[in-house]
């Protein structure tokens, strides 16, 4: 049975999207993306080195039939800046995918929303499909839907501080009000368990970059946070128990020897 | 004539067309995307436009990127004057403001 994530009518059979920054080597990089079953890979647009012509270009490390590139925007700090480099990121490959980030402040990486919104207007006036980077605010996630956003991913924790879900009830206040677009948990995961708890709760999908390029082994991170996406999503279909207070024995309670 | 490609000073003949500094560069020309003097040109435009003195050209590709922000800034070349003007194609234009210069005086 078919439990793809869909996001623009395109079909995902992996629900962890992957982050290629920080790697130690490409190598590291190819086998991490290979041991997590993602489809989808974020992408950085930069400057292309001039005078090092030693460094290896990105691109051909990253079999573009296999995975699906998601460029961002980070690092611009008003919409302006991440418009600019939207459009730049189209014209590189000719996508129309993006992940917007449109960040507030230096310490804490929080998402400047009102920049994001009018970023996300514009980006999506220009037919492109956006996937904005946000916190976890359910007036906020509205907005960006309204204003055409393709999906809505909210932080769990902020990046890259591997603190896993900080957030879990305004989660689950966004997964229960937010039924017909995808929401993708972005940033914060550590963890496997930290994924799987984001997947029980109903999310569509994980993002995730720093804690799997920063484990001591980053293709068996790769790994664990595969299956704990999976472990998450299945549990979250299957439907877990309620919770009691008092012992409810799983053992018949009849038949007993006298 | 001079110009300036990725904020670095560059020599290069007069009349040379953005094909013509792509293939100095030695660059593949399909993994690109070429700003000249902030303005996105299209694939099909870089061998028609000719540079000129002082041009500004920016030319960025995909690198290793997370989910993760970096150092304010650290997006691209940044030095735009405070009136420049972002643009897209065709009818899209936006401006930049000029808080956006003053901030990155500042750090």
């Amino acid at each position: 049975m078919s439990d793809a994530l869909v996001i623009a009518g395109r079909d995902f059979h992996s629900r962890l999207i992957l982050g290629t920054g920080k790697y130690e080597t490409y190598d590291l990089m190819k086998k991490s993306l290979e041991a997590s079953g993602t489809e989808m890979v974020t992408v950085a647009v930069r400057r292309v080195p001039l005078t090092d012509r030693s460094k290896e270009s990105f691109l051909d490390h990253v079999d573009l039939k296999k995975y699906h590139l998601l460029p961002n925007t980070a690092g611009c700090y008003s919409a302006d800046e991440a418009i600019r480099t939207a459009m730049l990121a189209r014209e590189v490959l000719d996508t129309k995918w993006v992940k917007l980030e449109v960040i507030g402040d230096e310490r804490t990486l929080f998402p400047d929303n009102e920049g994001l919104l009018e970023a996300t207007r514009a980006l999506v006036k220009e037919g492109f499909i956006v996937l904005p980077y946000f916190n976890d605010d359910l007036i906020v996630a509205r907005r960006l839907i309204d204003a055409g956003a393709a999906a809505v991913m909210p932080l769990a924790a902020p990046i890259g501080s591997g603190l896993g879900i900080q957030n879990f009830t305004n989660l689950r206040i966004l997964r229960e009000c937010i039924k017909d677009t995808p929401l993708i948990v972005d940033a914060g995961v550590g963890t496997a368990s930290d994924a799987a708890l984001a997947m029980e709760i109903g999310v569509d999908g994980v993002l995730m970059n720093t804690g799997i390029a920063g484990a001591r082994d980053p293709v068996k991170m790769a790994e664990a946070m595969r299956l704990g996406v999976k472990a998450g999503r299945l549990a979250f279909k299957a439907g877990r128990i309620g919770k009691k207070l008092y012992a409810a024995a799983s053992s018949p309670e009849t038949g007993m020897i006298e | 004539m001079k110009i300036v490609v990725n904020g670095e000073e560059r020599e290069i003949e007069d009349g040379a067309t953005v094909s013509r500094l792509v293939s100095l560069l030695d660059l593949k020309s399909d993994r690109l995307a070429i700003e000249l003097n902030v303005r996105i040109l299209r694939k099909g435009d870089w061998d028609s436009t000719e540079l000129a003195e002082a041009d500004r050209v920016e030319i960025v590709s995909f690198v290793g990127g997370g989910a993760a922000g970096s150092q304010r800034g650290a997006a691209f070349g940044l030095e735009l004057e405070p009136e420049e003007r972002c643009a897209g194609f065709a009818d899209t234009f936006y401006l930049l403001r000029k808080d956006v210069q003053l901030r990155i005086d500042r750090t």
